[in-house]
């Protein structure tokens, strides 16, 4: 499938059997990844944003129902066996997730679980193996990198274990690199190392990025595209520029209004988004996001709103008003 | 002059690191909060920033004495805490109250929210009998934005902010002056911590709260302190009144600290430069005599790896900055 897109993903829905039933975890999501492109989701807890990444690897737990298409290079994952799908994942996606500490085997030396890798999925031998693995390593900026892989996780602080996933995510020269929140649980100096090196390293292997994150800073200096996601659905989608200054959903206005920004002097007082998000067990009827949005009207709780492109706005969005919203925010979201 | 609510002055907290589990002994010296002095006015809000492991939460425990200092002074209302009893120091306690980060964790699951929310107030006897206490419960949800009727209910029940919403009722309900915040908001959903930073400011204003606020998020500090004091790894590199220290920071850390911070405007992002800060924070066991950012700094000279900073004025409103070569930066 040339000049397709690199990873096309189609009305994807997943579920988990739970004992209040089946919760729905994701109502459609579809979105496109074309290749080197760096895609950001968006969204708060419990938005589905982390569901999508793991019901595209393949890694949601046994009581998940999932169903859509997820096609990589046209060839459709969530068709594919588990023994040919443990063969996508790090060959041709690698992961970063927000524990590095939980992902790293804590018996096993640094330099021998990249090496793992690297024997599992390539024909390298043990020498060849050794000898990637040292590269990786410092290709992500470890200090000596002989000494470091003969050490144990527990030795390398946060900052430090996020480089070594990201160079097991690299091993095999992925086609995606997925990171889900990376940077949540480190300092923002480290933070901002880890997100430089992610955009570095993976332009130098040609790798597409999805980043997940909740933060609307990250994303900002990142990524191409930006997808929003709220309840289980995408609500907008659009080029990094286009969602920032000319949002069209309301809840992603909300979200830039209610950001605390540290380049600007204080502005009288936020304007947040007023009530809680929804619960996946107790979804509101018709456009989730009805109960807390000021353009609410009757219309809202009776139809789901599609993600469309309307007239005078230069990307989708999943809003019955989204024309009024865009016209409305004329010059207060960012400047 | 009126007296400041509250006083530092030269505070210290070392805590020994010992080795072996039989016999026990001390192999060194972590100097967790190393010679921090400030003051606080009534009815200001001062915001602690820093990177974990600079001391600044362990500020806040010396301050309410929930973790000893080694040494040093701390004045509330110009009573010196660190001499006080075991009672008075619970009798004061009132007045000066804490708010915790983990929503989850700093509530008691087994009691109702009434319950918690009551303890305080029972406790100090600023109410009688159940009634008294049903009445104050009722008005301080309102107070925080949850309805009365929540009283019977358990923290399970509630959402992050509104259980965050139930741990400031907590700690208003003994009527302090005082409210230590020690990260209130990092642990909250984006729509949500803007309802509890506009929360915090209106009970600021309505009761006269003064807020030393902790946090590690710049844009929230910015956002809601008068003032801004920046540790590293136990002492305080850089205080100033806020727009001055976001908008001429003087102190190469603080200015590394600022360029990290990652803004939700993709023009001016692109645009930005980041002052690399190489390695990570240093140990705080033994640490050096002379400036602890040395290692560090894009600016190091000789001098920094021999002599110490003090912290001294270098602008207008008292702005102090601990550098030899303080200089204001734009970089936001």
């Amino acid at each position: 499938m040339a000049g397709g897109p690199l990873l096309e993903v189609r009305d994807l829905a997943a579920g988990f059997d739970s004992r209040h039933g089946l919760v729905k975890a994701l109502n459609g999501v579809s979105f496109v990844l074309e290749p080197g492109e760096r895609l950001g989701i968006v969204g708060e807890s419990g938005s589905g944003k982390s569901v999508t990444a793991h019901a595209i690897t393949g890694l949601l737990p046994s009581n998940a129902r999932v169903t859509g298409e997820a096609r990589l290079d046209g060839v459709d994952l969530l068709q594919m066996s588990k023994r040919k799908m443990r063969h996508v994942r790090g060959e041709r996606i690698g992961m970063v997730f927000q524990n590095p500490l939980h992902c790293l085997n804590p018996s096993m030396k640094i330099g021998a679980q990249i090496e793992e890798v690297i024997l599992a999925h390539t024909d390298a031998d043990k020498r060849e193996a050794s000898r990637r693995s040292l590269e990786l390593l410092d290709q992500v900026g470890i200090p000596s990198p002989d000494r470091s892989a003969q050490e144990y996780p527990h030795l390398f602080s946060g900052g430090m274990r996020q480089r070594v996933m990201i160079a097991i995510a690299l091993a095999c020269k992925p086609q995606i690199v997925i990171a889900d929140e990376p940077t949540t649980a480190l300092d923002v100096t480290i933070q901002a190392q880890i997100i430089d090196l992610l955009a570095e390293t993976c332009k130098a292997y040609g790798a597409a990025v999805i980043l997940i994150t909740h933060d609307l800073g990250i994303l900002a200096g990142f990524a191409d595209r930006i997808v929003v996601m709220y309840a289980g659905r995408v609500v907008e989608q659009g080029d990094v520029d286009s969602i920032y200054y000319r949002p069209a959903h309301p809840y992603t206005l909300g979200l830039l209004r209610s950001v605390t920004r540290i380049d600007e002097a204080r502005r009288d007082r936020l304007v947040p988004i007023t009530g809680n998000p929804p619960s996946p067990v107790l979804l509101p009827s018709g456009c989730a996001f009805h109960p807390r949005c000021p353009y609410t009207q009757p219309v809202c709780s009776e139809r789901v709103p599609p993600l469309e492109l309307k007239g005078g706005i230069d990307h989708p969005a999943a809003c019955h008003f989204a024309e009024e919203v865009a016209t409305h925010r004329a010059g207060d979201a960012v400047q | 002059m009126s007296t400041p609510l509250l006083e530092v002055r030269h505070l210290k907290k070392i805590f020994p690191v010992t080795r072996g589990a039989i016999l026990r002994r001390t192999v060194g010296q972590a100097h967790a909060v190393d010679d921090v002095s400030f003051t606080l006015d009534r009815g200001e809000t001062l915001g602690l920033v820093g990177e974990s492991g600079c001391g600044k939460s362990t500020v806040a425990r010396c301050v309410l004495r929930l973790i000893e200092p080694s040494a040093g002074k701390v004045l509330f209302r110009g009573e010196d805490l660190l001499s006080c009893s075991r009672s008075r120091m619970r009798d004061l306690r009132r007045y000066m109250q804490i708010v915790f980060q983990d929503p989850y964790g700093s509530l008691n699951p087994r009691m109702t929210v009434g319950q918690l929310v009551a303890e305080p107030a029972l406790f100090h006897g600023l109410v009688k009998g159940r009634r008294e206490a049903g009445q104050r419960v009722g008005e301080m949800l309102e107070r925080v934005g949850l309805s009365a009727s929540y009283a019977r209910r358990y923290p399970h029940e509630f959402s992050g902010g509104q259980r965050q919403r139930i741990g400031i009722a907590r700690a208003l309900a003994s009527e302090p002056d005082l409210l230590i915040l020690d990260e209130p908001i990092s642990a909250l959903d984006v729509s949500i911590q803007a309802q509890i930073l506009n929360l915090l400011e209106d009970l600021q204003s309505d009761l006269g709260l003064t807020y030393l606020f902790i946090a590690h998020d710049l844009s929230l500090v910015r956002h809601l302190s008068h003032r801004v004091m920046v540790m590293y790894l136990g002492r305080v590199v850089e205080t100033a009144d806020r727009d001055a220290l976001f908008e001429s920071p003087m102190h190469p850390y603080t200015q590394a600290l600022l360029s990290a911070v990652p803004v939700a405007d993709p023009r001016k992002e692109r645009l930005r430069k980041r002052i690399p800060l190489p390695g990570t924070v240093p140990s705080c066991v033994d640490p050096p005599v002379a400036c602890r950012f040395a290692s560090r700094c894009f600016k190091v000279q000789k001098v920094c790896t021999e002599q110490d900073p003090p912290l001294e004025p270098v602008g207008e409103n008292d702005h102090r900055a601990a550098c030899l070569f303080a200089e204001p930066a734009r970089l936001l």
